[in-house]
Parts: structure tokens; C-alpha cells; sequence
């Protein structure tokens, strides 16, 4: 990396959390620790909730996704929109009427104190653990492509959060997120332009769309109503629709973000911000990586991006069969682009016959230069003990590394840490006002100062900090939890989802009904994770219906679960 | 001056500072139509 790249990335990054840190010095009490102090404008909380949901991994895996499966990933969010219009109409009127730390208090005033507790701890256990994969997932990329040691790229990232995050609260979370998002957003599009400038002359953009299509990377849209089949239109509307209702409305990462809002209408703007701007933004991101792939069918690829990895393949018996396919990929990725660029002359001319002759080449080439990519990921599979043959993470840091000029390389770096420290801030935030509102200040120590629970979730950040920076650290070796980890949140969120829908809309429903209801559904959920092949998307809905349904139903029980009488 | 539940009430129901909050819950909903509608135009038209 150059000067000009460290200067542009150490840059950006101190001169954002200096500033974070500069709004919110001072003396603090717990509603602006907690809860920014109702004073953020809708732009704020927009581009926060934002930078919430951004992970490292965004902007690290999906490039990498559209390069190698196209951009029908896009349809994951389209129920994003839907969410946040029902979000402004019954979740954020509720929330500011009661005027709630956490989300969770919320379920105490309608239900009981176990119904609370019950979400506050699945949030806890799911949002602690992620923490450590949110540091860890971008370390082990950072550190293997740039080759930096892993342990103190975890510990540089976590550190930075800890600080800014335990001195600010809230409040600093949401200014360091402004101006995160902004460095995010910017990025991409410089990215986007680089890229397509780099491609050869003779192409267009529509020439490049072309190519893309041709070789199916931009089969946005799939009708399927396999529920089986991940990204869907059906699945993307309606499993989507619950998800994002269920990570929005009931996550306490999300909650916090806009219970910092000013009013209800700036809270609602943030919001409705995010639904028109969320779909758009991830189609360039999956767009970044198309450009990518087409960029690659004029300029060597490497056989497989995690560079790394395949210097461990020339170190065991393997390596002359490695070297014989990488010499295979190099000839046949000659043949294909020689049919490329007959492609792309037959679609200056408009000559249609040879327009269609030439896409058939380029797939059938396309298919000899995929065989022997999966050979070379078989090769890996034989060769090494833990061969990590997932290549998609690597291909859009690989490819900024080697392609992009000085300074540009920086500010996608800085991308990079910036949707990393930002996606941690909130966890880390969310995680210490959860602690302490819902369990330390309800069940632990009830009528302490107001400064008393400022020192109190102050600590409390700094522990889940160092929590999740140990988890990171120590997360190599746990590579199966990684794993769950990543279930777990789809487990669990349509449950969490429908005990939140019950008390909005189902009024007669009380507190045992629903407790037990969520246990029940729960079990669902678990017996279609691991007795079926339904698609993960699914189980939110399944969840939140299940609760609904069957607490509904408990209700009509005599004896057990009777409503209370009015009055 | 107002009470506390009146202000409460009126918070509720303020209106955003452009068009009303129906008028911006169909631009979202519109938005999202229009995007994929655009994105069916993209798959028919590069498949």
C-alpha cells in the first residue's frame, strides 16, 4: 500500500471518530448516553440505521456474490420498504408514547416482565455473539489479503470502536455512522467509475451490460415459487418483508437509532429515508461487482482469488497438478476473451447473426474457464486440512489491491473499516443499554442515580467491547460456531417478530399466551431448520405467524390463558 | 399552554414537512414498484 493510501485511510477513519468524539463531549445523563438525547434529525438516523445494517461483509461478500452468481441477491431487500412504512405507522408512535430505553420495555408495559426478559435475552445471546463476527469476518480477509497479522487487525478495529463508542454513547454512534455512511456511499460510486473507465475503449456500458448478460450475471429478477430456491422475488417480498420488520422493528441495534430521533415525524422520515434508499444502494453494490467480472473477461483473473490459500496448495504434493491447471486457465481465459472481443465488435456493429454466434462461444468458453476453476477448488479440497474454498469474500479486496490507482485503494479500505466500525458501534451500544435497562436497572439495582447507570452502561460497553474483540481473537478455532452464529438469527427473529406483532395487534392476547406461544413456535422453526430444505427467509414467516396464531388460540382456552377483564 | 398528553397527541399526529404521511408511504411503496419493474427490464433485456 502507498503513503497517499495509508494517508487517505488513517485519514478518513481518525478524523471521523475525532469528530464523534468532539460532538458528544461533556457531561452526559443516561437519555443522552442512551438514548442521543432525542436530538437527531432525520438524515442522521436515516444514514445511521443505514450504517447499522452495513457490515465490513457488505461491502466485502456481495461484490463478490454478483461475480459469481449475478445480482438476484437484490431481492433480499425488497422487502425493506414495506417494513419500514408499517414500522412508521405502529412501531414508532408506541415507542415514543411510552418513551422507552430499549424496545423490550415495551413488551413489559403490554405483557410481564418474563415476556421482556425472554426477548431481551435472545437479542443479547444472538447480538453478543455477532458482535465478535463482525470484527472477525473482515479481520480474516484484511489481514490474509493485505497480510496483516489477523490478531491485530481484530484488535486496531475493536479498539478504535471501544473508545469512541464508551466515551460518546448513543449519540456518538449515530454522528461517527453519519459520516461513515457518507465515506460508504461515495466509495462505491468512485468504485463503480473506476471500473467501468478501466474497461477497454471499444466497450460501452451497454456493451458491458451485454457481456454481463450474456454470461447470466445480471438475472436480477427469478419468479421461481420453489421455496427451496434462497433469493426469490416471493421470498425477497414477503420473507424479506418480515425479516427486515423483525431486525428494524425489534433488534435493539436498530430500535436505538431511531429512538434517538427528535420527534416521531424525524424518527419516521429517518426510516422511510432508508426504505427508498436501502434497494438502490445494494444494487450498486451487486452492480460493483458485475463491472468486476466483465473488467476480468479482458485481464487475467487469478485462478482463485485467496492468494494465500493457493500458496498452501505449492507447498504440499499437489503442486504440479495446481501449476497444470493454473496454465490451462490461463490458455482457456485466452480463448474466451478472444471471443469477448468478437462480441463486443459484433454489438458495435449491430450485426445481430454474428451477435448471436459470438454469445454461444463466450458461453461455451465461459464453461471450460468455470470446470477448471471448480477442478483447482477440488484440488484445494485434497490438498489441504481446512481448505477455505469460499472465493467470493476475496474477489472485490483482490481486485482493488491489484487494479485500483493510489488513493482510490485508501478510500475503499476506509469503506471497508467504516462499514465495520459502524455495523460494531451499534452492537456494542445496543448490547450495554439492553444490559442495563432491562436486567441491571429492572431486576439488579433499582433506584440508583441517573449517573449510576451512565457509569454502569459505560462499563457495560467496554465489556461487551472486550468480549467480542476475545471472540474474534479466539474465533479461528471455532469455526463450527461461526457457523450457528449465522443461523441463529434467522432462527430466532420471526419468533422475537410475532411476541412484538401480538402486542401491537392483538390487544386481547396477555402475557402467559404469548410466552408460551413463542416457546412453541420456536420449536417449529427449529424442526424446519433441520428436518427440511426450506429456505432460512421462510422461517421468519413461519415464526411470526406460529406466535400469532397459537397465542391467539391459547387465549380462547378456558382457564389458561383468559384475557384480563377491562377495568 | 398545552398539557402533556395534548403535546403527546399532536406530536403524533404532525404532519412531515412535505406532502402527508400517506403521500410518502405510496412514494416508497412507488419507488420500490418502479425499481422492480425496472429490474424485470434488466433481466428480459440481458438474459
Amino acid at each position: 500500500m502507498s503513503s497517499l493510501d495509508w494517508l487517505v485511510l488513517l485519514g478518513t477513519l481518525g478524523g471521523i471518530v475525532a469528530y464523534g468524539v468532539y460532538r458528544t463531549r461533556g457531561r452526559q445523563d443516561m437519555a443522552t448516553y442512551l438514548r442521543g438525547g432525542y436530538q437527531e434529525k432525520w438524515h442522521t438516523i436515516g444514514l445511521s440505521v443505514m450504517a447499522t445494517q452495513a457490515s465490513a461483509v457488505t461491502f466485502l461478500s456481495t461484490p463478490g456474490q454478483a461475480y459469481q452468481d449475478g445480482m438476484g441477491f437484490v431481492q433480499f431487500y425488497f422487502g425493506l420498504p414495506l417494513a419500514m412504512i408499517v414500522l412508521s405507522v405502529a412501531f414508532i408512535p408506541r415507542y415514543f408514547q411510552l418513551r422507552v430505553y430499549t424496545a423490550y420495555e415495551f413488551l413489559e408495559s403490554r405483557f410481564d416482565r418474563k415476556t421482556r426478559q425472554l426477548a431481551a435475552f435472545l437479542f443479547l445471546l444472538l447480538r453478543g455473539l455477532s458482535a465478535g463476527i463482525t470484527i472477525y469476518a473482515p479481520a480474516i480477509i484484511l489481514s490474509s489479503v493485505l497480510g496483516w497479522p489477523l490478531r491485530l487487525t481484530c484488535l486496531c478495529m475493536g479498539a478504535m470502536v471501544i473508545l469512541y463508542t464508551v466515551a460518546g454513547g448513543t449519540r456518538a454512534v449515530s454522528q461517527t455512522q453519519k459520516h461513515q455512511m457518507v465515506v460508504m456511499l461515495g466509495g462505491m460510486v468512485v468504485a463503480f467509475i473506476v471500473i467501468v473507465m478501466r474497461l477497454p475503449a471499444t466497450v460501452s456500458l451497454r456493451n458491458a451490460f451485454h457481456i454481463a448478460g450474456t454470461l447470466g450475471k445480471l438475472n436480477v429478477i427469478d419468479f421461481s415459487a420453489d421455496p427451496s430456491r434462497r433469493y426469490t422475488l416471493w421470498s425477497g417480498l414477503l420473507g424479506g418483508f418480515f425479516l427486515a420488520t423483525a431486525y428494524f422493528g425489534t433488534d435493539q441495534s436498530q430500535v436505538q437509532r431511531y429512538l434517538a430521533g427528535q420527534s416521531i415525524t424525524q424518527s419516521r422520515l429517518g426510516l422511510l429515508f432508508n426504505g427508498l434508499v436501502k434497494v438502490p444502494m445494494q444494487f450498486l453494490v451487486l452492480l460493483v461487482g458485475v463491472m468486476v467480472f466483465v473488467f476480468y473477461q479482458f485481464n487475467l483473473p487469478p485462478i482463485f482469488f485467496n492468494q494465500p490459500e493457493l500458496a498452501r496448495v505449492y507447498r504440499t504434493p499437489h503442486a504440479a497438478h495446481a501449476a497444470a491447471l493454473e496454465r490451462d486457465h490461463q490458455a482457456a481465459f485466452g480463448r474466451k476473451r478472444a471471443e469477448i472481443e468478437r462480441l463486443d465488435a459484433a454489438l458495435n456493429r449491430h450485426d445481430e447473426e454474428s451477435i448471436a454466434a459470438a454469445e454461444k462461444a463466450v458461453r461455451a468458453s465461459e464453461a471450460d474457464s468455470a470446470s477448471i476453476r471448480a477442478e483447482m477448488r477440488q484440488v484445494l479440497a485434497t490438498a489441504l486440512p481446512h481448505p477455505a474454498t469460499k472465493d467470493a469474500d476475496y474477489v472485490f479486496l483482490s481486485f482493488v489491491m491489484h487494479n485500483l490507482p493510489r488513493g482510490i485503494v485508501g478510500l475503499l479500505l476506509a469503506v471497508i473499516f467504516c462499514a465495520a466500525m459502524s455495523a460494531v458501534a451499534s452492537e456494542l451500544s445496543s448490547l450495554a443499554s439492553t444490559t442495563v435497562i432491562d436486567f441491571y436497572r429492572r431486576s439488579l439495582c433499582k433506584n440508583a442515580s441517573d449517573a449510576h447507570y451512565v457509569r454502569a452502561a459505560r462499563w457495560f460497553t467496554a465489556g461487551w467491547g472486550i468480549l467480542a474483540l476475545l471472540f474474534a481473537t479466539f474465533a479461528s478455532l471455532l469455526d463450527n460456531l461461526i457457523q450457528a452464529v449465522n443461523i441463529l438469527g434467522s432462527l430466532f427473529y420471526g419468533t422475537v417478530l410475532g411476541i412484538f406483532a401480538v402486542a401491537f395487534f392483538l390487544r386481547r392476547v396477555q402475557g402467559t399466551a404469548v410466552f408460551l406461544a413463542a416457546l412453541l413456535s420456536e420449536a417449529l422453526v427449529l424442526f424446519l431448520f433441520l428436518r427440511t430444505n426450506v429456505s432460512f427467509l421462510w422461517y421468519n414467516v413461519v415464526g411470526c405467524a406460529a406466535v400469532m396464531l397459537i397465542s391467539a388460540t391459547a387465549t380462547k382456552l378456558p382457564g389458561l390463558c383468559t384475557p384480563r377483564s377491562p377495568g | 399552554m398545552a398539557s402533556e398528553p395534548e403535546l403527546a397527541r399532536r406530536e403524533l399526529h404532525a404532519a412531515p414537512p412535505f406532502l402527508t404521511w400517506t403521500g410518502l408511504y405510496w412514494v416508497v411503496a412507488g419507488a420500490l414498484l418502479a425499481e422492480i419493474v425496472l429490474f424485470i427490464a434488466l433481466t428480459l433485456a440481458y438474459r
